[in-house]
């Protein structure tokens, strides 16, 4: 494999680097290299979140834990239609929010429009842990499959190291526009392999596979139904659920978690990047909620049977029918990884130059200043990374466990941002920080550092089999919408207001069906991943209507899942072109000055109403 | 390539390569395992692999506004005729091991990729100009009357 393998990844080096050097030499100006001119291209748009999405999932991950505990696992990639749809809304706002109000970067947006230090502090923060912490956990996985698919030839050391090179001197090179060009030309090959791997799986492997075989599973687990609506359990490293980890509630709560690849500060920061056009409502709809979702529901349990023992076992398998076979197996999940890892510790390292040194440290730089200086902050962010990766993996693993759930706490202050325009500055400080520690509580890093210093705590890892996302995100939600009841009507509102007003004008028509849609989302939702999911277990195989029992020959929440991601589609294709959330355009884009509080004035109308009349 | 900026002659480089990526690589597995195992279908299915990136590649041009750049065109004509070179030595001094079967899958794949490029050709010029760009004899008049309208009007 060692040869091949090596050949495929150098490839993928050379274009790079390629596409960094053509990208240096015709930047127009030099500011370009940080923001792309905020035009990236359509192709980008189009190609970029089905590969982000997958590989913030972890596609071998993702394979593993179906392996381990069947459907219930592979459940959760019916979370790709919610995370299209938050992209479709969030984006959609944000790029309009961006060019009405010059708010040019994530921080900058939420600060500004909070009127908060503090949050602006918060979001670059984050940019931080994925770039630091969570990219470099990222790097350490995919320095390991090099070593193992090597036999040890490359140390995992030596892989960490030049990964990072030449994943930095395309980037210190070519900047923004390189780094999302070749991240979206390795969401394209991730999203040509992983249909083939599964259809080479099933034509060059004699044994029969999924659905004639079921899903191995350990004893006690169901592996062809969702464990009940939620586990009475304390938690994982507490106690063992026995019918499986993924309960309906723990399905939903792990979609949330799907949801933080599109609202965290490096997602954002593309979509405001983006030029304009029809990209997103085309890679939301046909290719995040149809084809990758698609291919996850129909695919992994297929993978996933033959891929019991992991990756390189899989992957050695079919290099002895097929030699390029088994290099596909391992390019696609090098790439699920490295394409993370690239997109985040660039964007961090852009951000930070951004948010940080320009704005505070250095604010009297040139362009070509600020050019250097996202040079050298590359260079020294994908140092970093390769210095947590190679020497620090076990601490990188435990912080990068709650980075995801951390994104999703920002949700509250993007609705904010994007459509509640009650929700105050106050609200999301407060159920921001409750919703962090609650993360903080229900993952390894709290609790090992909890117990190691006071008292064992009563719980565990993702107490009820419920995420920590969920954990911190409902109270947060809670919180925020209690608080915010209580500055209604303070004057920071008429501000807020005034930048949703001016987004609305500037999206054109207004969104028709949005609140039919909204409740048509939420019946999906309960029935798709909700508590309701549980009626998928049977209702196809054992239905409640007859006495009959039809001969499936598949498991009938496999037809569930497969059924309402279709109903999905459709959702998503609503609301990107009929309500019009996938459209992107300057035209009718008129810029405020944002930001300067205004005094609360009496509207004239009435008064020019009176003097009429009188 | 008509006119487009240097940073759209970048993205479009970029996108096209970007699908001959994986599809190259797909389609030369596809290609290696029918015709070692003798699978015609396998064959076929690489050629037809090949076949959806050069409609894809032609879609970027109709996207972007562009033709063919001489380089793609100068190392697509080089590896079809070594393909095709290849293919007849192989025949001609192998006949055990290129056997009917191979020979007719492989042409036959390669006439659809022939095939696909002049239907391309015929779309995007029309017959006249997909025939002038092949009229080499034509185009060596140099002399300034070979550009009347009357002898022709050559370019």
């Amino acid at each position: 494999v060692t040869l091949l393998l090596l050949t495929v990844l150098a490839l993928i080096a050379l274009y790079s680097i390629y596409v960094a050097s053509r990208t240096a030499r015709t930047q127009s100006v030099p500011t370009a290299f940080l923001d792309a001119a905020g035009a990236l291209p359509g192709w980008v748009t189009i190609f970029l979140l089905p590969g982000l999405v997958i590989a913030v999932l972890g596609l071998e991950r993702h394979i593993e834990l179906t392996s381990r505990f069947g459907l219930q696992a592979s459940h959760i990639a019916i979370g790709l239609v919610p995370v299209a749809i938050t992209a479709l809304l969030v984006w959609n706002k944000i790029w309009f929010a961006t060019r009405v109000a010059g708010l040019s970067t994530p921080a900058e947006a939420i600060g500004r429009y909070f009127d908060s230090v503090a949050l602006r502090i918060v979001v670059i923060v984050l940019a931080i842990l994925f770039a630091l912490p969570f990219a470099a956990n990222l790097l350490s996985d995919a320095a390991q499959l090099v070593e193992r698919a090597t036999d040890g030839a490359i140390g995992r050391a030596v892989a960490v190291w030049v990964i990072a090179t030449v994943m930095a001197v395309a980037a210190i090179i070519g900047g923004w526009r390189a780094i999302i060009m070749t991240v979206a030309m390795q969401s394209l090959l991730i999203l040509v392999f992983f249909p083939s791997v599964a259809i080479l799986g099933e034509i060059l492997i004699d044994e029969s596979g999924f659905p004639a075989t079921p899903i191995a599973v350990a004893d006690g687990v169901l592996w062809d139904r969702l464990a009940g609506v939620v586990q009475p359990v304390s938690g994982v490293g507490k106690e063992t659920p026995a019918a499986g980890l993924f309960s309906a509630v723990g399905v939903a709560s792990s979609v949330l978690v799907l949801i933080g690849a599109v609202v965290n500060p490096a997602a954002l920061y593309f979509a405001q990047t983006l030029r304009p056009g029809s990209g997103v409502a085309i890679s939301t709809v046909w290719l995040t909620a149809g084809f990758a979702a698609g291919c996850l529901l129909l695919a992994v349990p297929l993978v996933a049977v033959r891929m019991v023992d992991g990756s390189i076992e899989f992957a050695q398998q079919l290099y002895a029918m097929e030699p390029l076979a088994g290099v596909i197996v391992l390019a696609m999940v090098f790439n699920s990884i490295i394409l993370a890892f690239s997109f985040f510790v660039s964007s961090g390292a852009i951000l930070v130059t951004r948010d940080v040194l320009i704005r505070y440290l250095l604010p009297q730089l040139s362009a070509r200043g600020q050019r250097l200086t996202a040079r050298v902050a590359l260079g020294f962010g994908f140092f970093l990374v390769a210095f947590l990766g190679s020497f620090l993996p076990l601490f990188t693993a435990i912080a990068a466990s709650v980075v995801m759930p951390l994104a999703v706490q920002l949700l509250p202050a993007l609705f904010g941002l994007t459509f509640l325009s009650f929700i105050s500055r106050g609200a999301v400080l407060a159920g921001l920080t409750l919703g962090c520690l609650i993360v903080i509580f229900t993952e390894p890093l709290g609790i090992i550092v909890f117990e190691a210093l006071f008292v064992d705590l009563p719980w565990g890892r993702w107490p009820l089999t419920i995420h920590s996302a969920a954990w911190g995100l409902v109270f947060n939600v809670l919180l925020v919408l209690l608080a915010s009841t209580a500055s209604l009507k303070s004057a920071a509102r008429y501000e807020r207001d005034r930048l949703h007003r001016a987004v609305r004008a500037s999206a054109g028509d207004s969104p028709r069906g949005t609140v039919e849609l909204g409740v048509l989302f939420l019946i999906w939702s309960f029935l798709a991943y909700g508590p309701g999911a549980v009626l998928g277990n049977t209702f196809f195989s054992d239905p409640i209507f007859t006495t009959l029992t039809p001969i499936l020959g598949i498991p009938s929440l496999w037809v569930w899942q497969i059924l309402f991601w279709l109903i999905g589609v459709l959702q998503v294709w609503l609301l990107a072109y009929k309500a019009g959330f996938g459209r992107l355009s300057t035209e009718q884009i008129k810029p405020i000055e944002f930001g300067v509080a205004r005094p609360r004035k009496d509207s004239d109308w009435l008064t020019t109403g009176i003097r009429r009349l009188t | 390539m008509t006119d487009i900026t240097p940073s759209e002659r970048v993205d479009r480089n970029a996108l096209v390569l970007a699908i001959w990526m994986p599809a190259g690589f797909l389609g030369a597995l596809l290609l290696r395992y029918g015709t070692l195992n003798n699978h015609a279908w396998w064959t076929a299915a690489g050629f037809g692999v090949i076949v959806v990136a050069f409609i894809g590649h032609i879609l970027v041009n109709v996207l972007t506004r562009t033709t063919f750049t001489p380089g793609e065109t100068a190392f697509g004509g080089v590896l079809l005729g070594v393909a095709i070179l290849a293919l007849l030595l192989g025949r001609l001094t192998m006949p055990e091991r290129v056997d009917a079967a191979i020979f007719m899958t492989i042409g036959l794949g390669l006439t659809s990729l022939v095939v696909s490029l002049v239907v391309y050709l015929l779309i995007a010029f029309g017959p006249r100009r997909t025939l002038e760009k092949f009229d080499v004899v034509r185009d060596n008049n140099q002399r300034p009357a070979s550009h009347l309208p009357r002898r022709g009007r050559r370019e």
